[in-house]
Protein backbone atom coordinates (compact mmCIF):
# COMPACT_ATOMS: atom_id res chain seq x y z
CA UNK A 1 0.00 0.00 0.00
CA UNK A 2 1.91 3.23 -1.19
CA UNK A 3 2.38 6.99 0.94
CA UNK A 4 -0.74 8.58 -1.11
CA UNK A 5 -3.50 5.69 -0.06
CA UNK A 6 -2.51 5.70 2.74
CA UNK A 7 -2.26 9.95 3.73
CA UNK A 8 -5.79 9.59 1.81
CA UNK A 9 -7.36 7.29 4.04
CA UNK A 10 -6.11 8.90 7.29
CA UNK A 11 -6.70 12.16 6.31
CA UNK A 12 -10.22 11.40 5.62
CA UNK A 13 -10.16 9.72 8.84
CA UNK A 14 -9.15 12.33 11.30
CA UNK A 15 -11.74 14.99 9.12
CA UNK A 16 -14.32 12.13 10.56
CA UNK A 17 -13.08 11.90 14.12
CA UNK A 18 -16.40 12.68 16.28
CA UNK A 19 -18.78 10.83 14.47
CA UNK A 20 -19.99 7.08 15.14
CA UNK A 21 -17.05 4.78 14.66
CA UNK A 22 -19.03 2.07 12.81
CA UNK A 23 -20.08 5.16 10.17
CA UNK A 24 -16.51 6.35 9.82
CA UNK A 25 -14.85 3.02 9.32
CA UNK A 26 -17.82 2.34 6.23
CA UNK A 27 -16.87 5.20 5.09
CA UNK A 28 -13.46 4.47 4.74
CA UNK A 29 -13.43 0.77 3.72
CA UNK A 30 -15.54 2.58 1.30
CA UNK A 31 -12.70 4.58 -0.08
CA UNK A 32 -10.09 1.76 0.71
CA UNK A 33 -12.07 -0.30 -1.66
CA UNK A 34 -12.16 2.33 -4.70
CA UNK A 35 -8.05 2.35 -4.52
CA UNK A 36 -8.16 -1.34 -4.35
CA UNK A 37 -10.25 -1.43 -7.29
CA UNK A 38 -8.00 1.27 -9.06
CA UNK A 39 -5.01 -1.09 -8.60
CA UNK A 40 -7.17 -3.82 -10.36
CA UNK A 41 -7.42 -1.44 -13.33
CA UNK A 42 -4.28 -0.77 -13.38
CA UNK A 43 -3.96 3.22 -12.51
CA UNK A 44 -1.56 4.70 -9.81
CA UNK A 45 -2.56 5.65 -6.45
CA UNK A 46 -1.50 9.32 -6.99
CA UNK A 47 -3.68 9.52 -10.25
CA UNK A 48 -6.89 8.10 -8.13
CA UNK A 49 -6.42 10.18 -5.15
CA UNK A 50 -5.99 13.43 -7.70
CA UNK A 51 -9.49 11.70 -9.08
CA UNK A 52 -11.10 11.66 -5.55
CA UNK A 53 -11.27 15.11 -4.53
CA UNK A 54 -10.19 16.71 -1.30
CA UNK A 55 -10.43 14.23 1.82
CA UNK A 56 -11.19 17.15 4.18
CA UNK A 57 -13.82 18.45 1.88
CA UNK A 58 -15.46 14.79 1.45
CA UNK A 59 -15.09 13.96 5.09
CA UNK A 60 -17.19 17.30 5.92
CA UNK A 61 -20.27 16.27 3.48
CA UNK A 62 -20.38 12.38 4.42
CA UNK A 63 -20.39 14.26 8.44
CA UNK A 64 -23.27 15.73 7.69
CA UNK A 65 -24.98 13.39 5.90
CA UNK A 66 -24.35 11.04 9.19
CA UNK A 67 -25.83 13.82 11.29
CA UNK A 68 -29.14 13.94 9.25
CA UNK A 69 -29.36 10.53 9.49
CA UNK A 70 -28.97 10.83 13.36
CA UNK A 71 -31.35 13.49 13.14
CA UNK A 72 -33.90 11.96 10.73
CA UNK A 73 -33.57 8.96 14.15
CA UNK A 74 -33.37 10.98 16.86
CA UNK A 75 -34.84 14.53 17.59
CA UNK A 76 -32.37 15.53 20.26
CA UNK A 77 -30.93 19.44 20.61
CA UNK A 78 -27.80 18.05 20.76
CA UNK A 79 -27.87 16.03 17.42
CA UNK A 80 -29.62 19.61 15.84
CA UNK A 81 -26.76 21.32 17.35
CA UNK A 82 -24.25 18.47 15.93
CA UNK A 83 -25.96 19.15 12.70
CA UNK A 84 -26.36 23.26 12.74
CA UNK A 85 -22.18 23.30 13.17
CA UNK A 86 -21.54 20.50 10.20
CA UNK A 87 -23.94 22.35 8.10
CA UNK A 88 -22.13 25.85 8.70
CA UNK A 89 -18.70 23.97 8.34
CA UNK A 90 -19.71 23.24 4.51
CA UNK A 91 -19.43 26.95 4.09
CA UNK A 92 -22.68 26.37 1.93
CA UNK A 93 -24.42 29.46 4.03
CA UNK A 94 -22.66 32.80 4.01
CA UNK A 95 -20.66 32.71 6.75
CA UNK A 96 -21.52 36.59 7.59
CA UNK A 97 -25.26 35.71 7.31
CA UNK A 98 -24.65 32.68 9.31
CA UNK A 99 -22.88 34.65 12.38
CA UNK A 100 -25.61 37.52 11.56
CA UNK A 101 -28.49 34.45 12.05
CA UNK A 102 -27.50 32.26 14.38
CA UNK A 103 -26.88 34.12 17.27
CA UNK A 104 -30.06 36.19 16.61
CA UNK A 105 -32.21 32.82 16.22
CA UNK A 106 -30.44 31.93 19.33
CA UNK A 107 -31.53 35.09 21.16
CA UNK A 108 -35.26 34.76 19.43
CA UNK A 109 -35.25 30.81 20.93
CA UNK A 110 -34.01 32.21 24.44
CA UNK A 111 -36.33 35.50 24.93
CA UNK A 112 -39.32 32.75 23.63
CA UNK A 113 -37.83 30.35 26.35
CA UNK A 114 -37.70 32.70 29.09
CA UNK A 115 -41.37 33.85 28.37
CA UNK A 116 -43.00 30.54 28.59
CA UNK A 117 -40.86 29.84 31.76
CA UNK A 118 -42.54 33.29 33.13
CA UNK A 119 -46.18 32.51 31.92
CA UNK A 120 -45.61 29.05 33.41
CA UNK A 121 -44.32 29.99 36.60
CA UNK A 122 -46.88 32.89 36.97
CA UNK A 123 -49.73 30.40 36.60
CA UNK A 124 -48.21 28.27 39.04
CA UNK A 125 -47.95 31.91 41.85
CA UNK A 126 -51.80 32.64 40.80
CA UNK A 127 -53.22 28.96 41.59
CA UNK A 128 -51.49 29.56 45.49
CA UNK A 129 -51.38 32.77 46.25
CA UNK A 130 -54.13 34.25 43.99
CA UNK A 131 -56.86 34.01 47.05
CA UNK A 132 -54.13 36.02 49.05
CA UNK A 133 -54.28 38.66 45.97
CA UNK A 134 -58.11 39.01 47.04
CA UNK A 135 -59.50 37.14 43.93
CA UNK A 136 -61.64 34.19 44.46
CA UNK A 137 -60.57 30.68 44.98
CA UNK A 138 -62.35 29.84 41.81
CA UNK A 139 -60.54 32.72 39.91
CA UNK A 140 -57.07 32.31 40.57
CA UNK A 141 -56.99 28.30 40.49
CA UNK A 142 -58.50 29.08 36.74
CA UNK A 143 -56.33 32.14 35.65
CA UNK A 144 -53.63 30.40 37.18
CA UNK A 145 -54.38 26.96 35.05
CA UNK A 146 -55.16 28.44 32.27
CA UNK A 147 -51.50 30.83 31.97
CA UNK A 148 -49.57 26.93 32.76
CA UNK A 149 -52.14 25.57 29.46
CA UNK A 150 -50.82 28.13 27.42
CA UNK A 151 -47.01 28.18 28.58
CA UNK A 152 -47.67 24.13 27.73
CA UNK A 153 -48.56 24.86 24.14
CA UNK A 154 -46.84 27.69 23.64
CA UNK A 155 -43.86 25.40 24.60
CA UNK A 156 -45.22 23.00 21.98
CA UNK A 157 -45.57 25.63 19.21
CA UNK A 158 -42.23 26.89 19.74
CA UNK A 159 -40.61 23.11 19.72
CA UNK A 160 -42.73 22.30 15.99
CA UNK A 161 -41.15 25.80 15.02
CA UNK A 162 -37.46 24.51 15.90
CA UNK A 163 -38.21 21.26 14.49
CA UNK A 164 -38.92 22.42 11.11
CA UNK A 165 -36.35 25.11 11.08
CA UNK A 166 -33.45 22.35 11.79
CA UNK A 167 -35.85 20.06 9.06
CA UNK A 168 -35.14 23.01 6.70
CA UNK A 169 -31.69 23.48 7.48
CA UNK A 170 -31.02 19.54 6.77
CA UNK A 171 -32.89 20.38 3.13
CA UNK A 172 -30.88 23.32 1.56
CA UNK A 173 -27.64 21.66 2.98
CA UNK A 174 -28.71 18.43 0.91
CA UNK A 175 -30.06 20.98 -2.39
CA UNK A 176 -26.38 22.36 -2.31
CA UNK A 177 -24.54 19.64 -1.98
CA UNK A 178 -21.36 20.31 -3.65
CA UNK A 179 -19.86 18.64 -6.50
CA UNK A 180 -16.29 18.07 -6.18
CA UNK A 181 -13.96 18.77 -8.27
CA UNK A 182 -10.56 16.67 -9.47
CA UNK A 183 -8.06 18.14 -7.21
CA UNK A 184 -5.51 20.34 -9.27
CA UNK A 185 -8.74 21.82 -10.61
CA UNK A 186 -9.91 24.99 -9.40
CA UNK A 187 -12.32 24.21 -6.42
CA UNK A 188 -15.27 25.94 -6.43
CA UNK A 189 -15.64 28.84 -4.37
CA UNK A 190 -19.13 28.28 -1.76
CA UNK B 1 -22.19 32.48 -4.03
CA UNK B 2 -20.94 32.70 -7.48
CA UNK B 3 -20.42 29.27 -8.40
CA UNK B 4 -19.52 28.37 -12.10
CA UNK B 5 -22.44 28.26 -13.85
CA UNK B 6 -22.04 24.33 -14.89
CA UNK B 7 -21.17 22.87 -11.36
CA UNK B 8 -24.59 24.33 -10.30
CA UNK B 9 -25.99 22.54 -13.07
CA UNK B 10 -24.38 19.25 -12.87
CA UNK B 11 -25.27 19.33 -9.02
CA UNK B 12 -28.72 19.06 -9.53
CA UNK B 13 -28.79 16.27 -11.91
CA UNK B 14 -26.36 14.18 -10.35
CA UNK B 15 -29.07 11.73 -8.24
CA UNK B 16 -31.10 12.04 -11.84
CA UNK B 17 -27.69 10.06 -13.65
CA UNK B 18 -27.15 7.59 -10.73
CA UNK B 19 -30.61 6.58 -10.15
CA UNK B 20 -30.52 6.28 -14.44
CA UNK B 21 -27.03 4.31 -14.31
CA UNK B 22 -28.65 2.18 -11.48
CA UNK B 23 -31.74 1.63 -13.45
CA UNK B 24 -29.49 -0.32 -16.50
CA UNK B 25 -28.01 -2.59 -14.16
CA UNK B 26 -27.02 -3.44 -10.25
CA UNK B 27 -23.11 -0.82 -10.18
CA UNK B 28 -20.67 -0.91 -7.61
CA UNK B 29 -19.31 3.28 -6.14
CA UNK B 30 -16.15 2.99 -8.29
CA UNK B 31 -17.88 1.80 -12.11
CA UNK B 32 -20.58 4.55 -10.95
CA UNK B 33 -18.06 7.08 -9.75
CA UNK B 34 -15.55 6.22 -13.27
CA UNK B 35 -18.89 6.85 -15.61
CA UNK B 36 -20.07 9.87 -13.82
CA UNK B 37 -16.32 11.28 -13.84
CA UNK B 38 -15.77 10.91 -17.43
CA UNK B 39 -19.14 11.84 -18.74
CA UNK B 40 -19.93 15.58 -16.58
CA UNK B 41 -16.70 15.70 -14.60
CA UNK B 42 -17.42 14.88 -11.23
CA UNK B 43 -15.18 14.47 -8.73
CA UNK B 44 -15.05 10.70 -8.37
CA UNK B 45 -14.66 10.90 -4.07
CA UNK B 46 -18.29 13.02 -4.25
CA UNK B 47 -20.37 9.42 -5.43
CA UNK B 48 -19.95 7.95 -1.47
CA UNK B 49 -21.60 10.56 0.42
CA UNK B 50 -23.76 10.47 -2.52
CA UNK B 51 -24.62 7.05 -2.11
CA UNK B 52 -24.73 6.99 1.43
CA UNK B 53 -27.46 9.73 1.07
CA UNK B 54 -29.52 7.56 -1.58
CA UNK B 55 -29.42 4.67 0.87
CA UNK B 56 -30.47 6.68 3.52
CA UNK B 57 -32.92 8.12 1.71
CA UNK B 58 -34.22 4.03 0.97
CA UNK B 59 -33.86 4.89 -3.13
CA UNK B 60 -31.23 2.35 -3.42
CA UNK B 61 -29.62 -0.91 -1.48
CA UNK B 62 -26.71 -2.87 -1.04
CA UNK B 63 -25.18 -6.45 -1.02
CA UNK B 64 -22.17 -7.51 -1.47
CA UNK B 65 -20.43 -9.76 -4.59
CA UNK B 66 -17.61 -11.90 -4.23
CA UNK B 67 -15.14 -11.21 -6.79
CA UNK B 68 -12.40 -13.47 -8.13
CA UNK B 69 -9.98 -10.05 -8.73
CA UNK B 70 -9.94 -8.89 -5.51
CA UNK B 71 -12.26 -7.86 -2.02
CA UNK B 72 -15.93 -9.09 -2.37
CA UNK B 73 -17.30 -5.41 -3.65
CA UNK B 74 -20.80 -3.55 -2.20
CA UNK B 75 -23.07 -3.60 -5.39
CA UNK B 76 -25.44 -0.96 -5.04
CA UNK B 77 -29.62 -1.54 -6.77
CA UNK B 78 -32.67 0.68 -6.91
CA UNK B 79 -35.16 -0.11 -4.93
CA UNK B 80 -39.03 0.24 -5.61
CA UNK B 81 -38.97 3.45 -4.16
CA UNK B 82 -36.14 4.80 -6.37
CA UNK B 83 -37.81 3.56 -9.82
CA UNK B 84 -40.49 5.64 -8.50
CA UNK B 85 -38.10 8.37 -7.48
CA UNK B 86 -36.50 8.24 -11.17
CA UNK B 87 -39.71 7.97 -13.20
CA UNK B 88 -40.21 11.51 -11.65
CA UNK B 89 -37.30 12.91 -11.53
CA UNK B 90 -36.83 12.10 -15.42
CA UNK B 91 -39.90 13.21 -16.14
CA UNK B 92 -39.22 16.61 -14.52
CA UNK B 93 -35.97 16.75 -16.39
CA UNK B 94 -37.11 16.17 -19.69
CA UNK B 95 -39.72 18.78 -19.46
CA UNK B 96 -37.18 21.42 -18.00
CA UNK B 97 -35.17 21.22 -20.65
CA UNK B 98 -38.11 21.04 -23.11
CA UNK B 99 -39.34 24.23 -21.41
CA UNK B 100 -35.21 25.72 -21.67
CA UNK B 101 -34.39 24.54 -25.25
CA UNK B 102 -37.27 26.68 -26.26
CA UNK B 103 -36.56 29.59 -24.37
CA UNK B 104 -32.58 29.21 -25.93
CA UNK B 105 -32.50 27.72 -29.11
CA UNK B 106 -36.38 29.65 -29.75
CA UNK B 107 -36.85 31.20 -32.99
CA UNK B 108 -39.98 33.10 -32.12
CA UNK B 109 -37.87 35.44 -30.11
CA UNK B 110 -34.98 35.76 -32.55
CA UNK B 111 -37.28 36.48 -35.13
CA UNK B 112 -38.84 39.81 -33.50
CA UNK B 113 -35.22 40.98 -32.86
Amino acid sequence: MGEARLTFLATLRAGLRGAAPAAVDDAVADYASHFEVGAIKGRSEEDIVAALGDPLILADELRVEMRIDDWTERRSPIVAAKLIVGVIGLGIINAALAFIALPLVCLLVFLAVASIILILVAGVWLVFVGTSLGLGQAVSLLSGAGLVFAAVALGALLTLLLLGLVNSLARYARLHYRLLPRSGQTRETP
Amino acid sequence: MSEPIDAQLKKGVLDLCVLELLSQGDSYAYEIASKLAEAIGMGEGTVYPLMRRLSADGLVETYMVESTTGPSRKYYRLTRTGRLALDEQRNAWRSFTKAVDGIVGGKRWAKRA
